[in-house]
């Protein structure tokens, strides 16, 4: 039987740092619910939910962008100034209801192996901030722990250290394509890729569907991929359409027409 | 468990609520008495629940209430001002947008956003407005044109008439070799390119187009875009369906469903369960009776075998009932679920219907007092068989045998609103269930039994339900709320979940299809067998019923003079098919139209050319009929004739809309700039049946009132479809008065006269006619008063017209002067009537299906660019509400071919029990929908109507098939059409 007996809202990080370092019982961190809610765990005591945390904010500079945990997926697909790749993938995340709950460090967190926002954050080079609590010292820099996303997946942080995410950073620049399948134009990809020409030329290949969470990948070893298997694509057909969509993006990105049979 | 206060801002008061922590805000609002926020899932896919927090949709039961504190909230609630309604609520009702309107007031919402800030919204803005909210009823195509002519009229344009877009029919009597050459476009087709889905052609209002029949008669009400009789309440969200209700000291109750495909529970211990505060009953094998029956709602006496109780001590499939508890808390109840220790003995388990009769299997129903199948020992619950001429002897003479065979899987008809009943104790002691049923009769007839009552003691209702399409058709929930009340004589709440409405309701039957067809040379059909393997799951609720009409589809649409059916119908133990919307025709048409493509294709002949060549015409026996109506084959001795028939125009106009002259055209089929893509055209042919003949029987009753208003009171139960609205229609044109002096009430066992219930596809036609006839006799009572009024010696010429009594020499009364002049002044008499109509004909609606496809032949993605539907079903009374049946029953046949199936894993688990995994259309990923309504006028039908809510989920499959072959020359024959499919079948072909 559901055991919740306290929701918190604080107001600053340091104040959600210190619950989480305070709370007794089981904790939940709450962002925008999407996904927590319809699972609460019975055994969660204590929910912190971070609305009013501070963790919205948009930063812009040369080439890189910050967004904070809390923002909302809306607020990119609006925003002129994200990348066309990451503002297309976050509308494809889900429909408005869940974009203008969903929150970037939900998705990131829960990084659902099929879905392709977290393949487009791979390939901005996204690095991932997350806060400590006491006592760790609060000033930026020291005191946040600075991953890479592809670190932060494949090792999938314990319990983000029982610190908070904070924000993402990553790269705006380059030229950016994107490929999928899915059963129809809104549904889940069952495979996607995505890829990015970084502005000195190197190329970036992530792919979802094909690993326990979405992956980069080097385009050179895709025969070496042994992906999950479910109804909706065999370890065999996912495997291929990461070859096929690898091959459609990494073209489009070098302006290649191609040959098909 | 702490209680907090929350104080929340919504529709411009400052409230505060208590709630528990964990307690989610669409709980708390429907506490609170806010019913529009509608209970669709768990995990906010279905947007029912959706509200605007600060302006945004938002879905609320994946929201803490606390999550809310401080916030602005809007529901419709705070939308109108008694009948002031709000323009977007009002271009909902003009437009036709609403069905069943449960979640009409959460695309009320999402527009009230979207135009708050912007006003100006392309589609695709609209349909990403709708994006979270899903619908199984309208294809999206009536609420995006309400968004965008609620934007139009909010900017100050005028609101647009509503009025039928006439065509010109194509086929004309004499010109029968003129098929082929259509006329020029009246607008060109859709070009393909892009990934399209969110901006296709929707108009702000586009009525549906329109073949007028020269002889359909001149009516007042009838054949009018009426708005529908029930649609304030809906468009304001006001409390209407069945959990709207408040009842003091209600328990909610919970199911134990079954982790194993097949076990024996070898014991019960509910001890711990009955020990925690709060649980007030648990029932299960141990202390309910052992009553058998079947649950399908079907007339008296149920089709046989009995195959079910209420509490086994066996499971059959993951789902099945092992217990049920009532408690005082959803929590408690979840809770006290887990307490039951339950000891299964796992048996071994079969699903596939091939593997199902084979020796060895294991034998699903071995319990000694098992009632009526063929043959429990070998899974097989009936064998159903019919010939008509000598197939044999067919095949002999034919030049050409062809044989194929296909597989159709499982679907769930997935309303948003789940099962959900109530039951209690009224204060003579009756027990009243509520209950979201398409057959509040059979239910009746059907639960006394085994609660121990006998009927008179039963009431059931029928509120508003949200959408049905026949799992609804099912005594499914209802006897364990009567047994939880019974033992707590409390109030009884019974809601599935997503997940459970899944596993635990019913689907559609799962088939083995073969057909075998022998043909002349010149393309002539011989001899046609076919074959099935019909799934029933563990219980053959409609196995004999949905088997029988999958038999009598797949041999009525072409003529032969050699036809027969044989069908198994098996065990398995997959959760349990039932009544689908389609109810067999889908399985078989599917067969049928790729079969007779594949024919047309190996003979080198146009498949259009071939199957006109075989159709049936008006006049042509439907030979097969005798032998296999649906289970009524005492009823009807005689072999019908075809009466009516559009099905020539129905496809002349069909590809004229589609453009299927590109199909010759090799250029169209690539995409310039993606040499992945292939496009390609598709069609089916499609016949339907309306109502089953000598078995379906429906009552009305109609009385005046005061004023001149009527009362219709009718047995037939309106889920969504438009059935009161249609009917109230035929009631106005009989009575003279427009259709807002026609008060509609369906359906109560206490109150209405009786009606079989919303099923295959009879209301219009079965209950129509019983409402004519009603109406009928009232008008001749009204004009005998009519004739007392103004001292006629003759009143049977007086004329009932704009609520005025007209004698042949111009003087008139009007109604409410007859009906204050009966009820109150000379010779006294309730001015009333009651009738009710059987048939035993089922006057077949035609209808022709086309789609265009776009193939990715790398990954296998099939993307539906447009699909068309060109539908003969009579006379429609109501044209906006007929073509609103087309586009939503389209949209769910494209689910079924395309991208719908409930996916298990080696247990029998149903690994996806969610929308999103199980996948139905969104409103931003939509084809271009083309409905044209091509009206022939039937002459047995009420004002020469026939159906058509079924007929439209009948081609999509087949036609799909026969793009994919025409895109890229693989042949599939299992549906759906996923990518991997796609992908083998092409690699196998290349």
């Amino acid at each position: 039987m559901n055991k919740i007996k306290l929701y918190h809202r604080p107001q600053t990080v340091e104040e959600a740092l210190q619950l989480l370092l305070d709370a007794e019982g089981n904790k939940a961190i709450l962002a925008g619910g999407t996904t927590l809610i319809p699972r609460l765990d019975d055994q969660i005591e204590e929910i912190v939910d971070l609305q009013n945390a501070g963790l919205d904010k948009l930063e812009y500079a040369a080439g890189t962008m910050s967004i904070g945990a809390m923002t909302r997926l809306q607020t990119i697909v609006d925003d002129p100034r994200a990348p066309a790749l990451l503002r297309e993938a976050a509308r494809r995340e889900g429909p408005n209801t869940f974009r203008h709950a969903a929150t970037f460090g939900g998705i990131v967190v829960n990084a659902h192996w099929e879905s392709e926002l977290p393949a487009a954050l791979l390939v901005l080079q996204t690095e991932v901030h997350i806060l400590l609590p006491p006592p760790h010292p609060l000033t930026e820099g020291d005191s946040a722990q600075t991953f890479s996303l592809s670190d932060f997946l494949t090792h999938q942080v314990k319990n983000l250290n029982n610190g908070l995410l904070a924000c993402l950073t990553l790269q705006t620049g380059g030229q950016t394509a994107a490929a999928r399948v899915a059963r129809t134009p809104a549904d889940a990809p069952i495979v996607a890729a995505v890829a990015r020409k970084d502005e000195a030329g190197h190329i970036h290949l992530a792919l979802s569907g094909v690993a326990k969470t979405p992956i980069p990948v080097n385009p050179d070893e895709l025969d070496s991929l042994a992906p999950p298997a479910d109804f909706r694509g065999s370890s065999e057909y996912r495997r291929e359409m990461a070859k096929v969509l690898s091959a459609r993006v990494l073209n489009e990105l070098q302006g290649q027409e191609r040959k098909i049979r | 468990m702490t209680t907090i206060q929350i104080t929340v801002t919504i529709n411009n008061e400052t409230k505060t609520f208590l709630c528990e922590p964990h307690e989610t805000l669409m709980r708390v609002l429907r506490r609170e008495g806010y019913y529009s926020v509608r209970y669709g899932s768990d995990t906010g896919e279905t947007g029912a629940a959706a509200a605007l927090i600060d302006g945004r949709l938002v879905n609320t039961e994946v929201l803490l209430a606390a999550q809310a504190d401080g916030h602005t909230i809007e529901t419709i609630e705070g939308m109108a001002t008694g009948l002031n309604l709000h323009p977007i609520q009002q271009a909902f009702i003009r437009t036709g947008a609403i069905q069943s309107g449960y979640a009409t007031p959460a695309m009320v919402l999402a527009a009230k956003a979207l135009l708050a800030e912007n006003p100006n919204p392309t589609e695709a803005d609209a349909r990403d407005a709708l994006s979270g909210i899903l619908d199984r009823e309208t294809g999206y195509v009536k609420p995006v044109q309400a968004v965008l002519e609620a934007a139009a009229v909010m900017r100050g344009e005028a609101p647009t008439v509503v009025e039928p877009h006439v065509l010109t029919p194509i086929t004309l009597p004499g010109h029968e070799d003129d098929f082929f050459d259509s006329p020029p476009f009246d607008s060109p087709p859709l070009q393909g390119g892009g990934e399209g889905g969110d901006d296709i052609h929707t108009k702000r209002i586009t009525m549906p187009k329109f073949i007028v029949a020269p002889e359909a008669p001149e009516l007042q009400v009838v054949g009018k875009s009426e708005t529908k009789v029930d649609a304030l309440k809906l468009a304001k969200g006001n409390p209407a369906f069945v959990d709207d209700i408040e009842m003091r000291g209600m328990l909610f109750a919970k199911l134990l469903a079954s982790p194993h495909a097949h076990a024996r529970i070898t014991d019960i211990d509910d001890s711990e369960a009955r020990a925690l505060p709060g649980v007030k009953a648990v029932i299960h094998y141990k202390n309910i009776p052992r009553i058998r029956y079947a649950s399908g709602g079907q007339s008296y006496p149920n089709p046989r075998p009995y195959d079910q109780v209420s509490f086994d001590n066996k499971v059959r499939y993951v789902g099945d009932r092992v217990a049920a508890v009532a408690a005082e808390s959803p929590e408690i109840a979840a809770e006290a679920i887990k307490r039951i220790k339950v000891e299964y003995e796992i048996l071994p388990a079969i699903f596939d219907e091939r593997e199902a009769m084979k020796e060895n299997a294991p034998v699903i129903h071995d319990e000694p007092d098992m009632e009526g199948a063929y043959n429990a020992g070998r899974n097989i619950s009936h064998l159903i068989e019919a010939e008509s001429g000598d197939v044999a002897a067919g095949f002999a003479q034919a030049d050409h045998v062809f044989e194929h065979t296909y597989r159709v899987h499982q679907v769930q008809q997935a309303p948003i609103e789940p099962h959900i009943a109530i039951s209690y104790w009224d204060a003579d002691e009756r027990l009243v269930i509520r209950s979201s049923t398409q057959v509040p009769f059979h239910v009746r007839r059907m639960v006394a039994p085994l609660l121990g009552l006998p009927v008179k003691r039963i009431r059931v209702i029928k509120p508003r339900i949200g959408g049905g399409f026949g799992v609804k058709q099912e005594m499914l929930i209802e006897d364990i709320v009567g047994h939880l009340t019974i033992a707590t004589g409390k109030p009884v709440r019974m809601e599935l979940n997503r997940a459970e409405e899944f596993i635990s309701s019913r689907t559609r039957h799962p088939q083995t299809i073969t057909f075998k067809t022998g043909v002349t040379n010149a393309g002539n059909l011989i001899s046609q067998q076919m074959t099935v393997i019909g799934n029933t799951g563990p219980y053959a609720t409609h196995g004999l019923t949905v088997q029988t009409v999958s038999g009598l589809r797949g041999l009525s649409s072409y003529n032969c003079p050699n036809k027969r059916f044989q069908c198994h119908v098996v065990y398995t133990n997959i959760p349990v098919p039932g009544a689908y919307r389609g109810y067999g025709a889908p399985q078989a048409l599917h067969a049928l139209e790729v079969h007779m493509e594949e024919i047309a294709v190996a003979l080198g002949m146009d498949v259009i050319d071939f199957k006109r060549k075989n159709w049936v015409r008006v006049g042509d026996p439907l030979d097969i009929a005798p032998l296999l109506g649906e289970g009524e084959a005492d009823n009807v001795q005689t072999v019908p004739v075809i009466t009516s028939s559009g099905l020539e125009e129905c496809i002349a106009q069909g590809m004229q809309a589609i453009g299927w002259h590109r199909r010759n055209d090799p250029a169209w089929q690539t995409v310039p700039g993606k040499p992945h893509l292939r496009r390609g055209l598709g069609m089916a042919v499609l016949m339907h049946g309306t109502a089953i003949p000598g078995l379906d029987m429906a009552g009305a009753s109609i009385k005046i009132n005061d004023d001149g208003s009527f009362n219709v009171l009718v047995g037939a139960t309106d889920l969504g479809t438009g059935s009161d609205t249609v009917l109230g229609q035929i009631a106005a044109e009989v009575l003279g008065v427009p259709l807002e002096d026609i008060l509609m009430y369906s359906s109560d066992t206490d109150m209405t006269p009786f009606d079989t219930g919303a099923y295959a596809s009879s209301t219009t036609y079965i209950s129509g006619m019983a409402v004519k006839l009603t109406a009928e006799k009232v008008r001749e009572q009204i004009k005998e008063r009519a004739g007392l009024l103004l001292g006629l010696d003759d009143w049977r010429d007086v004329t009932l017209r704009h609520r005025q009594a007209t004698a042949p020499d111009g003087r008139s009364v009007s109604l409410e002067k007859i009906a204050l002049h009966a009820l109150h002044q000379d010779r006294q008499r309730q001015i009333m009537a009651t009738a009710s109509y059987v048939s035993s004909d089922s006057p077949p609606p035609f209808a022709g299906q086309f789609v265009e496809v776009e193939v990715d032949i790398e990954t296998g993605q099939v993307t539906v660019k447009k699909m068309v539907m060109a539908v003969d079903c009579g006379v429609a009374i109501n044209p906006i509400t007929a073509s609103g049946q087309v586009e939503g029953g389209m949209v769910q046949a494209l689910g079924y071919g395309h991208c719908e199936e409930m996916a298990y894993d080696d247990a029998g688990r149903m690994v996806n029990p969610a929308f999103g995994p199980y996948k139905i259309y969104r409103a931003d990923e939509m084809p271009e929908l083309d409905v044209i309504l091509v009206q022939t006028v039937e002459p047995s039908g009420p004002f020469g109507a026939k159906a058509v809510a079924e007929i439209p989920k009948d081609g999509v499959a087949p036609a799909l098939s026969n793009a994919i072959f025409h895109a890229t020359g693989a042949r599939i024959r299992d549906i759906p059409f996923t990518p991997e499919r796609v992908w083998r079948a092409l690699h196998a072909a290349s």
